[in-house]
Protein backbone atom coordinates (compact mmCIF):
# COMPACT_ATOMS: atom_id res chain seq x y z
CA UNK A 1 0.00 0.00 0.00
CA UNK A 2 1.10 3.66 -0.63
CA UNK A 3 0.12 6.83 0.02
CA UNK A 4 3.12 8.90 -1.40
CA UNK A 5 4.79 8.66 -5.00
CA UNK A 6 7.94 10.45 -6.47
CA UNK A 7 9.85 10.24 -9.59
CA UNK A 8 12.87 10.51 -10.46
CA UNK A 9 13.66 11.55 -13.66
CA UNK A 10 17.33 10.14 -15.09
CA UNK A 11 18.84 9.53 -18.96
CA UNK A 12 17.23 7.28 -20.23
CA UNK A 13 14.65 5.88 -17.74
CA UNK A 14 13.11 6.96 -14.81
CA UNK A 15 12.57 6.03 -11.24
CA UNK A 16 8.85 5.70 -9.60
CA UNK A 17 9.18 5.47 -5.79
CA UNK A 18 5.91 4.58 -3.75
CA UNK A 19 5.95 4.96 0.21
CA UNK A 20 3.35 4.38 2.93
CA UNK A 21 3.55 6.97 5.60
CA UNK A 22 2.31 6.72 8.80
CA UNK A 23 0.32 9.67 10.37
CA UNK A 24 4.09 10.85 12.36
CA UNK A 25 5.37 10.72 8.92
CA UNK A 26 7.52 7.40 9.53
CA UNK A 27 7.89 5.31 6.52
CA UNK A 28 6.12 2.02 7.01
CA UNK A 29 7.07 0.67 4.15
CA UNK A 30 8.61 1.31 0.22
CA UNK A 31 8.76 0.43 -3.52
CA UNK A 32 11.05 1.36 -6.09
CA UNK A 33 11.26 0.46 -9.66
CA UNK A 34 12.38 1.67 -12.93
CA UNK A 35 11.03 2.77 -16.24
CA UNK A 36 13.04 2.73 -19.56
CA UNK A 37 11.77 5.62 -21.80
CA UNK A 38 10.87 2.89 -24.38
CA UNK A 39 8.61 1.18 -22.50
CA UNK A 40 7.49 4.85 -21.30
CA UNK A 41 7.02 5.58 -25.22
CA UNK A 42 5.21 2.23 -25.66
CA UNK A 43 2.60 2.44 -22.59
CA UNK A 44 2.06 5.94 -23.44
CA UNK A 45 -1.45 5.87 -25.74
CA UNK A 46 -2.48 3.38 -23.15
CA UNK A 47 -1.74 5.20 -19.70
CA UNK A 48 -2.80 8.40 -20.59
CA UNK A 49 -5.98 7.33 -22.29
CA UNK A 50 -6.77 6.03 -19.14
CA UNK A 51 -5.79 9.11 -17.13
CA UNK A 52 -7.91 10.99 -18.55
CA UNK A 53 -11.34 8.64 -18.21
CA UNK A 54 -10.42 8.33 -14.64
CA UNK A 55 -10.23 12.42 -14.66
CA UNK A 56 -7.42 14.33 -12.60
CA UNK A 57 -6.61 14.03 -8.68
CA UNK A 58 -9.06 15.79 -6.21
CA UNK A 59 -6.88 16.00 -3.51
CA UNK A 60 -3.00 17.07 -3.94
CA UNK A 61 -0.56 13.81 -2.82
CA UNK A 62 1.91 15.68 -0.15
CA UNK A 63 5.19 16.11 -1.76
CA UNK A 64 7.70 13.51 -0.93
CA UNK A 65 11.49 13.23 -0.79
CA UNK A 66 12.33 9.79 -0.31
CA UNK A 67 15.63 8.62 1.31
CA UNK A 68 18.11 8.51 -1.96
CA UNK A 69 18.40 5.21 -4.05
CA UNK A 70 21.72 3.72 -3.85
CA UNK A 71 23.24 0.25 -4.82
CA UNK A 72 23.68 0.11 -0.71
CA UNK A 73 19.97 -0.67 -0.55
CA UNK A 74 21.50 -3.85 -1.94
CA UNK A 75 17.89 -4.97 -3.81
CA UNK A 76 17.82 -5.02 -7.74
CA UNK A 77 15.54 -2.63 -9.64
CA UNK A 78 12.86 -4.35 -11.09
CA UNK A 79 12.07 -3.13 -14.34
CA UNK A 80 8.29 -2.61 -15.12
CA UNK A 81 7.39 -3.49 -19.09
CA UNK A 82 3.68 -2.53 -18.40
CA UNK A 83 1.38 -1.08 -15.89
CA UNK A 84 -2.03 -3.15 -15.49
CA UNK A 85 -4.38 -0.32 -13.69
CA UNK A 86 -7.92 0.09 -11.99
CA UNK A 87 -10.30 2.00 -9.80
CA UNK A 88 -13.39 1.36 -7.96
CA UNK A 89 -15.87 3.21 -6.39
CA UNK A 90 -14.38 6.74 -7.15
CA UNK A 91 -12.08 5.94 -3.89
CA UNK A 92 -9.58 2.86 -4.00
CA UNK A 93 -7.61 2.22 -7.36
CA UNK A 94 -5.08 -0.63 -7.28
CA UNK A 95 -1.51 -0.24 -9.68
CA UNK A 96 0.24 -3.65 -10.72
CA UNK A 97 4.05 -3.76 -12.19
CA UNK A 98 4.76 -6.42 -14.41
CA UNK A 99 7.25 -7.37 -16.94
CA UNK A 100 8.15 -9.80 -19.38
CA UNK A 101 10.89 -11.03 -21.51
CA UNK A 102 11.85 -9.65 -24.93
CA UNK A 103 13.49 -12.27 -26.59
CA UNK A 104 10.70 -14.33 -25.41
CA UNK A 105 7.91 -11.91 -26.67
CA UNK A 106 10.08 -11.86 -30.54
CA UNK A 107 9.91 -15.54 -30.34
CA UNK A 108 6.32 -16.42 -29.85
CA UNK A 109 5.78 -13.47 -32.76
CA UNK A 110 8.09 -15.08 -35.33
CA UNK A 111 6.70 -18.37 -34.45
CA UNK A 112 3.12 -17.27 -34.89
CA UNK A 113 1.82 -19.95 -32.54
CA UNK A 114 0.76 -18.15 -29.44
CA UNK A 115 -0.63 -14.40 -29.29
CA UNK A 116 -0.35 -13.98 -25.46
CA UNK A 117 2.54 -14.32 -23.20
CA UNK A 118 2.07 -14.62 -19.31
CA UNK A 119 4.47 -11.37 -17.91
CA UNK A 120 5.73 -11.67 -14.66
CA UNK A 121 4.53 -9.49 -11.78
CA UNK A 122 6.54 -7.57 -9.98
CA UNK A 123 4.04 -5.64 -7.33
CA UNK A 124 0.40 -4.90 -6.54
CA UNK A 125 0.58 -1.73 -4.79
CA UNK A 126 -2.87 -0.51 -3.31
CA UNK A 127 -3.94 3.50 -2.95
CA UNK A 128 -6.50 6.25 -2.64
CA UNK A 129 -7.28 6.51 -6.39
CA UNK A 130 -5.94 10.36 -5.98
CA UNK A 131 -2.92 8.85 -5.62
CA UNK A 132 -3.07 6.67 -8.89
CA UNK A 133 -4.18 9.74 -10.57
CA UNK A 134 -1.49 12.02 -9.88
CA UNK A 135 1.01 9.12 -10.37
CA UNK A 136 -0.07 9.25 -14.20
CA UNK A 137 -0.03 12.68 -14.59
CA UNK A 138 3.22 13.01 -13.40
CA UNK A 139 4.48 9.95 -15.35
CA UNK A 140 4.09 12.38 -18.71
CA UNK A 141 5.06 15.03 -17.39
CA UNK A 142 7.66 16.61 -19.13
CA UNK A 143 8.29 20.13 -18.11
CA UNK B 1 -9.94 -6.17 -25.04
CA UNK B 2 -7.84 -3.26 -24.59
CA UNK B 3 -4.22 -4.19 -24.95
CA UNK B 4 -0.52 -2.20 -24.83
CA UNK B 5 1.33 -2.98 -27.56
CA UNK B 6 4.27 -5.01 -27.67
CA UNK B 7 6.27 -4.28 -31.23
CA UNK B 8 9.17 -6.99 -30.76
CA UNK B 9 10.19 -5.98 -34.53
CA UNK B 10 13.89 -5.69 -34.75
CA UNK B 11 14.49 -8.10 -31.28
CA UNK B 12 16.83 -10.17 -31.94
CA UNK B 13 17.03 -13.16 -29.55
CA UNK B 14 18.66 -16.70 -28.89
CA UNK B 15 15.85 -19.34 -29.71
CA UNK B 16 14.91 -21.19 -26.33
CA UNK B 17 13.39 -24.63 -26.29
CA UNK B 18 9.96 -25.05 -24.52
CA UNK B 19 9.87 -27.88 -22.37
CA UNK B 20 6.44 -28.87 -20.98
CA UNK B 21 5.97 -27.41 -17.38
CA UNK B 22 4.93 -29.85 -14.67
CA UNK B 23 4.35 -27.29 -12.49
CA UNK B 24 0.76 -27.62 -10.91
CA UNK B 25 -1.01 -24.16 -9.59
CA UNK B 26 -3.82 -24.08 -7.05
CA UNK B 27 -7.23 -23.17 -8.24
CA UNK B 28 -8.02 -19.30 -7.87
CA UNK B 29 -11.37 -17.87 -7.31
CA UNK B 30 -11.68 -14.24 -7.51
CA UNK B 31 -14.57 -11.83 -6.75
CA UNK B 32 -14.35 -8.93 -8.61
CA UNK B 33 -16.31 -5.68 -7.27
CA UNK B 34 -18.85 -4.62 -10.41
CA UNK B 35 -18.06 -1.65 -11.03
CA UNK B 36 -13.91 -1.81 -11.31
CA UNK B 37 -12.54 0.11 -14.51
CA UNK B 38 -9.33 -0.82 -15.65
CA UNK B 39 -7.14 -0.09 -18.44
CA UNK B 40 -6.59 -3.55 -19.78
CA UNK B 41 -8.96 -6.30 -19.61
CA UNK B 42 -8.62 -8.95 -16.84
CA UNK B 43 -9.60 -12.28 -19.03
CA UNK B 44 -10.60 -15.13 -16.76
CA UNK B 45 -10.56 -18.53 -18.06
CA UNK B 46 -13.46 -21.02 -17.54
CA UNK B 47 -13.64 -24.14 -15.67
CA UNK B 48 -12.17 -22.33 -12.74
CA UNK B 49 -8.22 -22.12 -14.08
CA UNK B 50 -6.20 -19.19 -12.35
CA UNK B 51 -7.39 -15.77 -14.03
CA UNK B 52 -4.91 -15.06 -16.67
CA UNK B 53 -3.99 -11.32 -17.39
CA UNK B 54 -3.17 -12.37 -20.73
CA UNK B 55 -0.94 -10.22 -22.77
CA UNK B 56 -1.73 -9.86 -26.20
CA UNK B 57 0.75 -8.98 -28.98
CA UNK B 58 0.17 -6.34 -31.64
CA UNK B 59 -3.77 -6.23 -30.59
CA UNK B 60 -5.56 -3.29 -29.48
CA UNK B 61 -8.67 -2.07 -28.79
CA UNK B 62 -10.76 0.82 -27.16
CA UNK B 63 -10.44 1.40 -23.56
CA UNK B 64 -13.73 2.95 -23.21
CA UNK B 65 -17.08 0.76 -23.75
CA UNK B 66 -19.81 2.90 -24.24
CA UNK B 67 -23.08 2.00 -24.34
CA UNK B 68 -26.86 3.23 -24.98
CA UNK B 69 -27.85 2.97 -21.08
CA UNK B 70 -24.69 5.54 -20.33
CA UNK B 71 -26.12 7.84 -23.53
CA UNK B 72 -29.51 7.95 -22.00
CA UNK B 73 -28.23 8.78 -18.01
CA UNK B 74 -25.72 11.26 -19.82
CA UNK B 75 -29.08 12.92 -21.92
CA UNK B 76 -30.87 12.88 -18.55
CA UNK B 77 -28.12 14.30 -16.34
CA UNK B 78 -27.25 17.22 -19.04
CA UNK B 79 -30.88 18.04 -19.35
CA UNK B 80 -31.23 18.32 -15.27
CA UNK B 81 -27.64 20.28 -15.47
CA UNK B 82 -29.93 22.87 -17.13
CA UNK B 83 -32.99 23.29 -15.75
CA UNK B 84 -31.56 22.72 -11.53
CA UNK B 85 -29.04 22.31 -10.26
CA UNK B 86 -27.46 18.71 -9.66
CA UNK B 87 -26.71 17.24 -6.20
CA UNK B 88 -22.50 16.47 -5.72
CA UNK B 89 -23.06 12.75 -6.41
CA UNK B 90 -24.78 13.74 -9.82
CA UNK B 91 -22.46 16.03 -10.48
CA UNK B 92 -19.74 13.51 -10.41
CA UNK B 93 -21.37 10.89 -12.79
CA UNK B 94 -21.90 13.43 -15.02
CA UNK B 95 -18.77 14.16 -14.93
CA UNK B 96 -17.48 10.74 -15.46
CA UNK B 97 -20.14 10.26 -18.01
CA UNK B 98 -18.78 13.25 -20.02
CA UNK B 99 -15.38 11.64 -19.80
CA UNK B 100 -16.32 7.98 -21.11
CA UNK B 101 -18.53 9.65 -23.61
CA UNK B 102 -15.61 11.85 -24.85
CA UNK B 103 -13.01 8.94 -25.01
CA UNK B 104 -15.19 6.55 -26.90
CA UNK B 105 -17.02 8.71 -29.29
CA UNK B 106 -14.39 11.45 -30.00
CA UNK B 107 -11.50 9.66 -28.73
CA UNK B 108 -7.96 11.74 -28.61
CA UNK B 109 -4.41 10.77 -28.85
CA UNK B 110 -2.17 10.74 -25.85
CA UNK B 111 -0.07 13.82 -27.32
CA UNK B 112 -3.40 15.82 -27.68
CA UNK B 113 -4.93 14.51 -24.09
CA UNK B 114 -1.34 15.90 -22.97
CA UNK B 115 -1.33 19.40 -25.04
CA UNK B 116 -4.65 20.14 -23.71
CA UNK B 117 -3.52 19.70 -19.98
CA UNK B 118 -0.55 21.47 -20.46
CA UNK B 119 -2.24 24.20 -22.04
CA UNK B 120 -4.83 24.41 -19.27
CA UNK B 121 -1.92 24.32 -16.68
CA UNK B 122 0.09 27.20 -18.20
CA UNK B 123 -3.70 29.26 -17.88
CA UNK B 124 -3.74 28.14 -15.12
CA UNK B 125 -0.71 29.71 -13.60
CA UNK B 126 -1.67 32.78 -15.57
CA UNK B 127 -4.34 33.40 -13.45
CA UNK B 128 -2.82 32.99 -10.40
CA UNK B 129 -0.12 35.13 -11.19
CA UNK B 130 -1.93 37.55 -12.62
CA UNK B 131 -4.69 37.41 -9.34
CA UNK B 132 -1.32 38.58 -7.35
CA UNK B 133 -0.37 41.26 -9.22
CA UNK B 134 -4.10 42.78 -10.55
CA UNK B 135 -7.10 43.43 -8.96
CA UNK B 136 -10.13 42.81 -11.05
CA UNK B 137 -13.11 45.00 -11.07
CA UNK B 138 -15.92 43.64 -9.78
CA UNK B 139 -18.80 45.73 -10.95
CA UNK B 140 -21.57 46.09 -8.16
CA UNK B 141 -25.31 45.19 -8.89
CA UNK B 142 -27.04 48.06 -10.15
CA UNK B 143 -24.12 50.15 -11.14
Amino acid sequence: MANRFAIQREDGFLLARFGLLSKKEVLLDSLTCLFTNSSLLSLKENLVRYSESIGEAKERIPVWNPPPWTDSNSRMLPVVDFIHLCNWDDKHAEICFWNYSQAYAADLTKTGKQSEINPWGIAILRCDIDLQRAFLEALYDYE
Amino acid sequence: MNSAIINPDGVSSSNVALVESNVVSSGLSIVIPCLVESNFQISINEHSQPSNNGYSVGERDDLVTWHAGNGKRFDELSLKESFENLSPDELAELNQLTRMRRAAKYPRTADAILWERKQRKITSRLIQALTEYVEFYEPTRGA
